[in-house]
């Protein structure tokens, strides 16, 4: 099938253009030997169908910077095959710049065809085009185009089908300007423009006057951090309210079809594996989509806008301290609600070491996974006083940002070290968002998440689970006997129905207790208990913590059912909390001191407790040696840091 | 055309030094080879005119039709040249 490229300037529409040809049908895959991210469509012409590859926006193809490397071997087909035919994508607002990646690619002898696109915002700066004579100079075809809206899209697509169906480059005309007989190709571009293109005096309009007084409010310092505040704030709100609720509905209907599975299939190791590990496992992957869609739905809308890269020297001046710019803002806002959609949207860095070094703090900000556990232990410490509950709450938040930036600071000055780039960046022009584009990147997101993430989290979930329910173990003979006296007093009398009732209740806590300590994750947790000994975790603390290693949250109900013995309790019911807080141990100690419920708090705030976050930094960095790192040294600070609170208030006796 | 103007004389002084509203010439830069380059790719070649649209952390630069943020780091270490031309 031919292969057709799209090139061109960041913020010249190339992708809006890419989403016209190809719609929905594209997918995103990395390129040859790298962790640079190209999208692939599939276009047709008639009957010709072809393939589009979305290369990354670049200002030359002779910089030294990676993008630049990556378009390069694209192009000339190092790694994969070569592009039969290259789009180069015009802003026709900014000729003079975006015309020299058309020199440099006329002097690799590369077939091009310019698409000019924004036609419609130059026109409206007082810039006319003369299509004829610009192709002329160029020596390449020119289509005016506003990628935005699809028009001269339809032409475009046609002179490709027709380019790619001759198979040969159109012949030079003598009319063209030829970049090496300039003497820079900045000297070139001016000649094709000053030849070509009409009303270049006419800028500076009051269009511009908006944009300067647009410019000096968001880059203030004062101002600019308030309008920052105020819109990071409007995108987190909306994605809390927005995403719960399809989150809810999410796990609504997988609690159904669990509920229905299990009325209708015979008891089993079938239902089981169906009920727990496959429904459960794409619940715990699919409920994930809402937040990702929506978080890159608006930062499109965002990017699209022109606002994120005056927010992005806003944040600079704060990030630059710990060795991160300010585009790393964005993602570690994110990790608040969740470390997935933050570490896909570090592709909002351009500095490797800087995104690399993002995506390995990122999970250290407290996501809303945290919030049950949190709510848990602060109820725990202080339960009669909530001012201090919520105090150590907050805490909580602060210890974990706090490690997020320190550790940025020495990851940079350590194994990821090196010049940042510095702070430059294109302030493109203000414009009205694309609803279609951001719809489209959220879908494409979305689906890209549950084809190379989900697969591996929907494994993983299995082993857990596995390890979780089996081997089944006989019941306890204390829930036999129970049962057995349930059985006796069955009648018609109300109060003997309760009491069975009740010793029924009493036998399935008991049952699932000892179903969940004899499991072979129970078993790990009592081989490994001497481990976690030091920072005051019992065996029981022990299999919480490893649980609740596929997600935070399961924490909670491990500690429900091996303390209180009720999977379905909550904390809304506080006399499960009030139980398991004053829960003892068969040799009659309290599972839960002050010193314990502080060191665990410290230990989840700091943990790496997220088989899926885990998932997708191997995804991002391109290796499992990135996920690993982040894995034993957030492991091994909330060891360390859980060592220290808990025997410093054991020194002072609270355990 | 912007390419037949020479250097004019002065000495160069650096880009910080200048009020919001000044028209200059890039001089010279001792930014290392590479994030020169970055500035050169966005436009910002030797000798070519630039305008001050905002002073202060971040510099605000429009060259030709591009405005470019610049970091107070990065533009104190431009010098530039005055030009009454524009």
């Amino acid at each position: 099938m031919p292969r057709v490229a799209l090139l061109g300037n960041p913020n010249t529409g190339k992708t809006s253009l890419f989403n016209r040809l190809c719609g929905v049908l594209s997918k995103t895959s990395n390129f040859p030997g790298t962790t640079t991210r190209a999208r692939v469509g599939r276009c047709q012409a008639g009957d010709l169908a072809f393939e589009v590859i979305d290369l990354p926006g670049v200002y030359r193809l002779s910089l030294g910077l990676p993008e630049s490397r990556v378009c390069r071997a694209a192009l000339l087909g190092e790694g994969s095959r070569a592009p039969d035919l290259v789009v180069v994508v015009l802003d026709a607002t900014n000729l003079s710049r975006n015309l020299l990646l058309l020199g440099e690619l006329a002097e690799m002898g590369v077939p091009a065809v310019a698409a000019l696109n924004m036609v419609d915002l130059a026109q409206q700066r007082g810039l006319s085009f003369d299509r004829v004579r610009l192709a002329a100079r160029l020596g390449c075809p020119v289509i005016p185009l506003v990628a935005r809206r699809g028009d001269g899209v339809e032409e475009l697509r046609s002179l490709l089908g027709a380019r790619l169906r001759a198979g040969a480059p159109a012949q030079l005309t003598e009319e063209r300007l030829d970049p090496a007989a300039f003497p820079s190709p900045e000297d070139w571009a001016e000649q094709v423009i000053a030849e070509s293109v009409g009303g270049r005096n006419a800028l500076g309009s009051s269009f511009d006057t908006l944009t300067e007084r647009l410019d000096q409010a968001f880059t203030h310092p004062v101002l600019g951090a308030l309008v920052f505040l105020a819109v990071m704030t409007g995108l987190f709100w909306t994605l809390f309210v927005l995403a719960s609720v399809p989150m809810d509905l999410i796990e609504a209907t997988f609690e159904h079809l669990g509920r229905w599975t299990v009325a209708v299939m015979p008891p089993g190791a079938v239902r089981d594996l169906l009920v727990q590990g496959v429904i459960g496992g794409i619940a715990g992957i699919v409920v994930f989509l809402p937040q990702i869609g929506l978080l890159f739905f608006l930062i499109s809308l965002l990017e699209d806008t022109g606002y994120l890269a005056r927010a992005a020297f806003v944040m600079d001046r704060i990030l630059c301290r710990f060795g991160l710019p300010g585009h790393a803002f964005l993602p570690l806002l994110s990790s608040h609600a969740c470390a997935i959609p933050g570490i896909l949207s570090t592709r909002l860095i351009p500095d490797r070491q800087a995104r690399l070094t993002t995506i390995l703090v990122a999970p250290l900000m407290s996501c809303s996974a945290r919030v049950p556990v949190y709510v848990f232990l602060t109820g725990m410490l202080f339960a009669d006083r909530p001012w201090l509950a919520g105090l150590a709450f907050s805490g909580c938040y602060v210890l974990g940002a706090g490690a997020a930036l320190l550790t940025a600071a020495v990851t940079r000055r350590t194994i990821l070290k090196g010049p940042s780039r510095p702070m430059v960046l294109e302030l493109p022009s203000y414009k009205l968002p694309s609803l279609r584009n951001a719809c489209l990147l959220a879908l494409d997101q979305g689906l890209s998440f549950l084809r190379t993430a989900g697969t591996v989290i929907m494994a993983i979930c299995l082993v857990m689970w596995w390890l979780s329910s089996y081997p089944h173990s006989a019941p306890p003979p204390a829930a036999t006997a129970l049962r057995q006296q349930a059985a006796a007093l069955q009648g018609d009398v109300q109060g003997k129905r309760d009491r069975a009732a009740e010793l029924t209740r009493q036998a399935g806590l008991l049952e699932a207790r000892s179903a969940q300590a004899n499991s072979f994750a129970g078993r790990i947790g009592r081989t490994i208990e001497p481990v976690f000994r030091p920072i005051g975790f019992d065996w029981q603390l022990t299999v919480g913590v490893l649980t609740s290693f596929l997600a935070r949250e399961v924490f909670v109900s491990t500690m429900s059912v091996l303390l209180e013995g009720d999977p379905e309790s909550n904390l809304q019911d506080r006399g499960v909390l009030a139980r398991i807080r004053t829960a003892r141990r068969t040799d009659g100690t309290p599972v839960f001191t002050p010193a314990t419920s502080a060191s665990l708090l410290v230990f989840f705030v700091l943990a790496m407790q997220c088989l899926s976050t885990l998932v997708v930094t191997r995804r991002e960095t391109g290796s499992w040696r990135w996920a690993a790192l982040q894995l034993v040294y957030m492991t091994s600070l909330a060891y360390g840091l859980a060592l220290v609170t808990y025997q410093g208030l054991r020194l002072l006796g609270a355990a | 055309m912007i390419h037949d103007v020479s250097l004019p004389s002065g000495s160069p002084i650096q880009l910080t030094e200048l009020a919001e509203g000044s028209a200059v010439r890039l001089h010279s830069s001792d930014l290392k080879e590479d994030d020169f380059a970055l500035l050169e790719a966005l436009g910002m070649t030797r000798r070519c005119r630039l305008r001050i649209c905002k002073a202060g952390d971040p510099w605000i630069v429009q060259v030709r039709e591009t405005r470019i943020g610049l970091a107070a780091s990065v533009a104190r270490r431009l010098l530039v040249v005055p030009d009454t031309v524009l």
